[in-house]
C-alpha cells in the first residue's frame, strides 16, 4: 500500500509541479503566520515540569512582584564622582517612566525618620535611651564608649551573623562622619557650617545614605522596574534605554565606569545572543550543508533547491508548532539548526536515486515514480524511526526535554513529509525550466567513494584485527568516558564577556552579596520574620529582604512601644546645653582616648574573628596595627584640640551649637511610638514585598558569595531547604534542573535505546540483527563521551540532554548499513561500503555540518550541545564502519564477493 | 575561645587519662558496655586535671584562605579554668583569654591599651574565632550526659580503628546546639576518633564533622595530637593541632585571675 501511495504521489508531482509547488507555498505561508505566534521562554524555570512547586512558586513571584525582576546599575570609580554620577543620572532614569517606578541609589530616610525606633530591637532601645539622655559633646561621646563597650566588645554575639556585621561597620562609619566633622570645624572653621553638622548627625542616626561598598568605590543603583522579565520587549527596550543614558553621561565623569546586571537585562542579553546565534548557524548549517552537497554530486543548481525544500519544512514544522505548544525553550530554540543537518539526509536520497533513475528511465514521471518506490520506503521509516525515538522523550517530567522531543518528532516527520511531497515537484519543475532553456539532454557526473570500497576490503580479509583495534580503542576511550566531569557553573553557558555576567562578581566582591537571589512567599508578617531570622543564622547567606525589615511583628513592636515613648521623654527633657570650656576639655580628651581604644579592641576581635569589614573600618579610624607609620585619626585630632586648646574650645561649641538641635528634633521624630501598619508603608515599598491581594509577603535571600559551582550551590540550596522547601529562585531552580536532568536523561536514553531495539528487531524481523545494528551506537556513545573528555570537553546542562538525540541520529547508520547487507549478502561488504558507506558517510557529514554551525553560537551552552552532537555523530559512523563488517566478516566465510 | 582550646586539648588528652585508669577487666567487658557507660568514661577523659601546652589553630574558608593562630595554654580542674595567650601572629601576640565556669564567664586581656574587658556570659554556641568550633562542640564538661539520651549501635571502623558507636539524641528538654550527635569511640582508649553534629532543626542534616587523629602517647596519656573540624554546610574547616603538651605541672590559681591574665 506504501508502495502505491508512493507511486502515486511521484506521478501526480511530476506530472503537475507548479500546482503541487503552489499549494505547498500556500501552506507555508499559513505556517509562518502561525509560527510568528510562538514565544520564546528563555528561563531555567521553563525547563522544570510544568507542576513543579519550585517553578510554580518562581513564576507566580515573578508574575506577582514586579520588584523581584532585577534591574541594576553598577558604578565604579572614586566615591565623590560615583556619588555624583548616580545624582546625575537618576533624573534621566526617572523619566523612563514606562520602564520604572523608581530607581533606588540612597536611603528611604522618609519611612526612617518616623519610625526608625520602633525597628531597633528592645536591647537596643535600651541602650539609645541611656546614649540620648544627654546630646552634649561630652556626655554624648561618653555614652557612645559606654555603648559601645557593652555592644562590641562587651558582646561578641553582636558580630556574630553577617547582618551585625554591616551594622557594625554602618556604626563606625557614623563615628567616623562625626570625629571627621569635629576635625574640619577644628582645622578648617571657614568651610565648617550647619550643612556640615547636619550631614554629620545623619551620617551618626543612618550611616552613609547611598548604596555603596566598605571601600566607597562601588554604587549599585536599583531601578524598580514596572513590568516583569517575562516581557521581553520590555526588557530589550528599557535595557537599551538605560545604556543611551549612561553612555551619554559617562564622557562627563571621565574617571566613572558604570554598567548593568540583574535578571531584566540578562534576559535581554540572552535573548539577543540567541537570535543572532539562530541565525547565524542557520544560514550557516545550509551553505555548510550545499557545499558538501556540491562538492559531493559536482551539481550546483539542485542542492540550492533542496535547501529550500528543507526550509520549507522548517516553517511548516515551526507553524505546527506555533498551534501545538505555542513556545520555544532554551532547549527547543535552535530547532531549525538540527532540523538542516537532520532534514537534509531525505533530500540527499531522492536526489541520489532520482539522479541514477533519470538516466536509465524515459521520462521524469517514470524516474520520479522508481525513485520514491526506492528511496521514499526507507525515508519513512527511517524518519519514524527517528521521530518515535524523539517522542519517547516526551515521558521526561523535565518540561525542556519533553518539549524537546516533541518539537524535534514533528520537526523530523515534518522534514520528511514535505521532502516526498514537495521535493519531487521542485526536483521535475527544475528539469522542465532548464530543458525549455538548453533544450539539450542534462549530463548527471558520478562521484565514487573508492577509499571506502578498499576499506571493505581490508576489514572482510582481516576482521579479528579490525575488531580488536575497535575493543581496544573503545575500551580506552571508555575509561576516558567514565572520567568526563561536568561543568555545573551556569555562567559558563552564557556568552564570554558578558558584561551583566561580569559585572557579578564586582558585586560579589563589594557588596558581600549574589545578586543571583533565592525567594519565598509567606503567609503573614510573622511567618517572614520567623523564616528570616533562621535563614539570617545561615552561613551561606549575606542578607535577608523583608517586610520586618519595615514592619516588626506586632508582638514586637508592642513590646518597643514603651521603650520608644522613654526614648522621646528623655529627648523631650533634654533642654540644657552644656558648653565645652577649658574645666571640662580633658574629659572630652579623655572620652576621644577611650573611643580610640575601644575601636582597637574591636579591631582586634574582628581580624581574631574574621570579620574582615569591620577589622577594615576600625582600622581607617584607629590605624593599621601592623603598620608602623599608620595613624590614628582619633589620636590626631586629640592632638590637634591639644595644639591650640581655645581654637577648640570655640569651634566644637561652634559644632554643638549646630548639631544639637537637629540631633534632638531628628531622634524626636524618630522616636514615634505608634505601631506600624501596612498603610503607613510607602507605596513602593509596599509593592516590594506584598502581592495584590494583600495576602502573600516575599522574602529574598541573597547569597553571600558565587552559588554557580556545584558545591557552593548544593551547599546554598542543603541551607535553604532546612528552613522551608518552598524557596525558589534561578539558583534552587538551577540545581533542581540539574537534578532532574539526571534522572530524566537517563530514564529517556534507556527508553530510546529499547524502542529502538524494538523498531530495529520488528524492520529486520531478526532479534540478531537488531543487537547488531545497535552495537555501533552504544560504541559510538562511549567513543564520543571519551573523546570530549580528551579534548576537555565537558558535560553541560545543555549538551547531556543531546545524548537521548544522540541515540535517535547514530542508529541511522548502522540501520542503512545492515539493511544493504540483507539486500546484498554477507559477504558483500566492499559493495556495502562502496555505495551505502558512501550515503551514509555523506549524511552523516551534513548532519555534522548542521550541528557543527552550532559550535560557533555565542552562548556558550549552545556551542558545546554543537560539540557534543558532531562528535557523537561522527563518533557513530566510524563505529558503523569498524564493528558491523568486522564482525559479520568474523561470522561469515566463504569469498569476498567484490561486484 | 580558649576554652575550646582547652576542651581540646582535654579531647586529645583527657580520653587518654582514662585509658590509663581503666580497670583492664572493664576492657574485658567492653562488649558488654552499655551507652551510657562508655559516654561517661568518655566525658571523663574529656577532662583532665591539669595542662599547659602550644597548639596553633589554622581556619580555612571556603575559598581556601587561610589564618592561623598560635596559642599558650593552661588549664585546671579539669578544664573548668583555663588561659590561653596568644604567641602568633604578631598583631595579637599577648592578647590574652580567661575562661571560669565551663566557659560561662570569659574575659580578654589586650596589651596595647592594658584593658581586661569581659567578653560574652552566654557564648557557649557562639563560633570561635571565626573557627568551626563553637564552646559545646567539644563536649564540655558533662554535655553528652546531660543534654542527650544515648544508644550504642554495632561497633564500626574508623580512622582505621575499631570503633564504638554511639548515637546522641537531644532530650525533649534540652536546649543544645545539635539535635543529634554520632560518636566513634576508640574502643582502646576512649578517644572520640570522629563526632558527627547535626543541624539544630534537621537530625538528618550534618553540620560538622569532627575527625581526631595522630593520637600519642603523652605522659602515660594518650593524646590525638590533630583535630580537625569540618563545617559541611559552608565548606570551611578549622584545624587544631598540639606542638607540645605536659600534663605534669603545677597551676597557681593566681593564674586563672584578671592579674595572671596580665602576667
Amino acid at each position: 500500500m506504501r508502495e502505491r501511495f508512493l507511486r502515486n504521489w511521484a506521478r501526480i508531482a511530476a506530472t503537475y509541479p507548479w500546482r503541487v509547488i503552489t499549494v505547498v507555498l500556500i501552506i507555508t505561508v499559513l505556517a509562518a503566520l502561525s509560527a510568528s505566534r510562538i514565544r520564546m521562554d528563555m528561563r531555567w524555570s521553563d525547563m522544570l515540569p510544568a507542576n513543579d512547586p519550585k517553578a510554580k512558586e518562581f513564576d507566580e513571584i515573578i508574575t506577582e512582584y514586579k520588584s523581584a525582576s532585577s534591574f541594576l546599575v553598577v558604578v565604579r570609580g572614586e566615591e565623590e564622582q560615583i556619588k555624583q554620577f548616580a545624582d546625575a543620572i537618576t533624573p534621566e532614569i526617572k523619566e523612563l517612566t514606562q520602564f520604572f517606578s523608581r530607581v533606588d541609589y540612597k536611603l528611604d530616610k522618609d519611612f526612617l525618620s518616623n519610625h526608625a525606633l520602633m525597628l531597633a530591637e528592645t536591647e537596643d532601645l535600651k541602650t539609645f535611651a541611656d546614649m540620648f539622655e544627654n546630646l552634649d559633646l561630652i556626655p554624648l561621646l561618653t555614652s557612645i564608649n559606654d555603648n559601645f563597650e557593652e555592644e562590641y566588645v562587651g558582646d561578641e554575639e553582636a558580630l556574630s551573623t553577617k547582618e551585625k556585621e554591616n551594622e557594625a561597620v554602618r556604626t563606625l562609619d557614623g563615628f567616623h562622619s562625626w570625629l571627621k566633622a569635629m576635625d574640619t570645624f577644628i582645622v578648617n572653621p571657614d568651610v565648617a557650617n550647619s550643612t556640615l553638622a547636619d550631614s554629620a548627625v545623619e551620617r551618626f542616626l543612618y550611616g552613609d545614605p547611598y548604596f555603596i561598598s566598605q571601600d566607597k568605590r562601588v554604587l549599585l543603583m536599583n531601578l524598580k522596574a514596572n513590568f516583569t522579565a517575562m516581557d521581553i520587549d520590555k526588557d530589550i527596550a528599557s535595557t537599551d534605554s538605560v545604556q543611551a543614558i549612561l553612555d551619554r553621561r559617562l564622557p562627563d565623569f571621565p574617571n566613572v565606569k558604570a554598567g548593568i546586571a540583574g535578571m531584566i537585562p540578562l534576559q535581554k542579553d540572552e535573548m539577543e545572543h540567541m537570535t543572532k546565534d539562530m541565525q547565524f548557524s542557520s544560514i550557516l548549517a545550509i551553505v555548510l550543508v550545499m557545499l558538501l552537497f556540491m562538492l559531493t554530486f559536482r551539481i550546483w543548481s539542485t542542492p540550492i533547491l533542496a535547501g529550500l525544500n528543507l526550509m520549507i519544512s522548517i516553517v511548516i514544522a515551526a507553524g505546527v508548532l506555533g498551534l501545538i505548544l505555542g513556545r520555544l525553550n532554551l532547549m527547543t530554540s535552535m530547532f531549525a539548526v538540527i532540523l538542516i543537518g537532520l532534514g537534509i539526509d531525505y533530500a540527499i536520497h531522492i536526489i541520489s536515486v532520482y539522479g541514477e533513475r533519470r538516466v536509465i528511465d524515459k521520462d521524469a514521471v517514470s524516474a520520479m515514480q522508481e525513485t520514491l518506490v526506492r528511496s521514499g520506503s526507507g525515508i519513512v521509516t527511517g524518519a519514524l524511526t527517528t521521530a518515535a525515538a524523539f517522542f519517547a522523550l516526551a515521558i521526561s517530567v523535565t518540561q525542556g526535554i519533553k518539549e524537546m522531543g516533541i518539537v524535534l518528532g514533528i520537526g523530523i516527520i515534518c522534514a520528511m513529509v514535505t521532502t516526498v511531497v514537495l521535493l519531487p515537484a521542485i526536483l521535475v519543475a527544475r528539469e522542465k525550466v532548464l530543458s525549455r532553456i538548453t533544450k539539450k539532454p542534462i549530463k548527471r557526473p558520478y562521484v565514487e567513494f573508492k577509499f571506502l570500497a578498499d576499506i571493505g576490503r581490508s576489514i572482510a580479509a582481516h576482521p579479528m584485527i579490525f575488531l580488536i583495534v575497535a575493543i581496544v580503542l573503545t575500551a580506552v576511550l571508555f575509561y576516558q568516558a567514565i572520567n568526563i566531569r561536568f561543568d555545573y557553573n551556569m555562567l559558563n553557558l552564557e556568552p564570554k564577556g558578558l558584561q551583566t555576567v561580569e559585572l557579578q562578581d564586582t558585586i560579589i566582591e563589594a557588596f558581600d552579596l549574589s545578586p543571583d537571589f533565592a525567594m519565598l512567599t509567606t503567609g503573614s508578617i510573622e511567618e517572614s520574620y520567623e523564616i528570616s531570622e533562621k535563614l539570617k543564622e545561615m552561613p551561606l547567606v549575606s542578607m535577608v529582604e523583608n517586610i520586618t525589615d519595615y514592619i516588626p511583628p506586632k508582638e514586637k513592636q508592642e513590646k518597643r512601644m514603651p521603650e520608644v515613648e522613654r526614648i522621646r521623654k528623655i529627648v523631650s527633657r533634654n533642654t540644657e546645653r552644656t558648653a565645652i570650656t577649658q574645666t571640662n576639655l580633658n574629659q572630652l580628651i579623655e572620652q576621644l582616648e577611650r573611643l580610640d581604644m575601644n575601636v582597637y579592641e574591636l579591631s582586634q576581635l574582628a581580624f581574631i574573628g574574621g570579620q574582615d569589614k569591620v577589622d577594615t573600618k576600625a582600622k581607617s579610624i584607629i590605624g593599621d596595627p601592623e603598620k608602623k607609620d599608620s595613624e590614628s585619626f582619633i589620636l590626631n585630632l586629640v592632638e590637634k584640640i591639644e595644639q591650640d586648646p581655645q581654637k577648640a574650645i570655640a569651634q566644637l561649641n561652634r559644632f554643638q551649637g549646630y548639631y544639637w538641635p537637629v540631633l534632638r528634633s531628628r531622634i524626636y521624630q524618630m522616636a514615634n511610638p505608634d505601631l506600624i501598619s501596612l498603610e503607613d508603608l510607602p507605596e513602593h515599598v509596599r509593592n516590594q514585598y506584598v502581592n495584590e491581594k494583600g495576602d502573600k509577603y516575599l522574602v529574598t535571600i541573597y547569597p553571600k558569595e558565587q552559588v554557580w559551582n556545584y558545591e557552593s550551590l548544593t551547599r546554598f540550596d542543603k541551607q535553604m531547604e532546612s528552613v522551608s522547601p518552598k524557596i525558589t529562585g534561578t539558583p534552587p531552580i538551577f540545581l533542581h534542573l540539574i537534578r532532574l536532568i539526571g534522572r530524566d536523561g537517563l530514564l529517556a536514553t534507556v527508553l530510546t535505546v529499547i524502542i529502538v531495539i524494538l523498531l530495529l528487531w520488528v524492520d529486520f524481523r531478526s532479534l540478531r540483527f537488531a543487537l547488531l545494528g545497535v552495537i555501533p551506537l552504544i560504541t559510538g556513545g562511549i567513543w564520543m563521551l571519551g573523546i570530549m573528555k580528551t579534548f576537555g570537553i565537558m558535560l553541560t546542562m545543555l549538551n547531556v540532554m543531546a545524548i537521548p538525540m544522540i541515540v535517535g541520529i547514530g542508529i541511522d547508520d548502522g540501520v542503512h548499513v545492515l539493511h544493504r547487507y540483507m539486500y546484498e549478502g554477507l559477504r558483500k561488504t566492499p559493495v556495502v561500503l562502496r555505495s551505502t558507506g558512501k550515503a551514509v558517510m555523506l549524511t552523516s557529514l551534513t548532519t555534522m555540518a548542521g550541528f557543527g554551525s552550532l559550535m560557533t553560537a555565542s552562548y556558550r551552552g549552545w556551542a558545546g550541545f554543537g560539540a557534543l552532537l558532531v562528535t557523537g555523530v561522527g563518533a557513530c559512523f566510524i563505529t558503523t564502519i569498524l564493528f558491523i563488517p568486522s564482525i559479520i566478516g568474523l561470522f561469515t566465510k566463504g569469498k569476498i564477493n567484490d561486484e | 575561645m580558649n576554652r575550646t582550646i582547652s576542651r581540646n586539648v582535654s579531647i586529645i588528652s583527657l580520653s587518654v587519662l582514662l585509658a590509663a585508669t581503666i580497670p583492664v577487666m572493664h576492657l574485658n567487658a567492653q562488649e558488654k558496655m552499655t551507652a551510657d557507660e562508655i559516654l561517661e568514661i568518655l566525658t571523663e577523659t574529656m577532662n583532665p586535671e591539669q595542662s599547659h601546652g602550644i597548639m596553633t589553630m589554622t581556619i580555612v574558608t571556603s575559598s581556601g584562605q587561610e589564618r592561623t593562630f598560635k596559642y599558650e595554654t593552661f588549664s585546671k580542674d579539669k578544664g573548668d579554668k583555663s588561659l590561653m595567650e596568644y604567641l602568633e601572629p604578631q598583631r595579637v601576640k599577648g592578647q590574652t583569654i580567661l575562661m571560669l565556669n565551663d566557659a560561662n564567664d570569659i574575659w580578654t586581656y589586650f596589651p596595647r591599651t592594658k584593658r581586661v574587658r569581659k567578653l560574652a556570659t552566654h557564648a557557649k554556641k557562639q563560633k570561635v574565632e571565626g573557627s568551626d568550633f563553637s564552646y559545646e562542640d567539644m563536649g564540655a564538661s558533662d554535655a553528652f550526659i546531660e543534654e542527650y539520651n544515648a544508644r550504642r549501635l554495632d561497633n564500626e571502623k574508623k580512622e582505621g580503628r575499631s570503633c564504638f558507636k554511639l548515637e546522641l539524641t537531644r532530650k525533649a528538654e534540652s536546649n543544645a546546639s545539635y539535635s543529634r550527635v554520632m560518636l566513634w569511640v576508640d574502643e582502646e582508649n576512649f578517644i572520640p576518633l570522629v563526632v558527627d553534629y547535626y543541624h539544630e532543626d534537621d537530625p538528618e542534616l550534618r553540620e560538622k564533622q569532627l575527625v581526631c587523629h595522630d593520637v600519642q602517647l603523652i605522659e602515660d596519656i594518650y593524646t590525638p595530637m590533630n583535630c580537625t573540624m569540618y563545617n559541611k554546610l559552608d565548606n570551611t574547616y578549622t584545624k587544631m593541632e598540639i606542638i607540645d603538651i605536659t600534663y605534669s605541672v603545677e597551676l597557681s590559681d593566681d593564674l586563672f585571675t584578671e592579674m595572671g591574665m596580665q602576667r
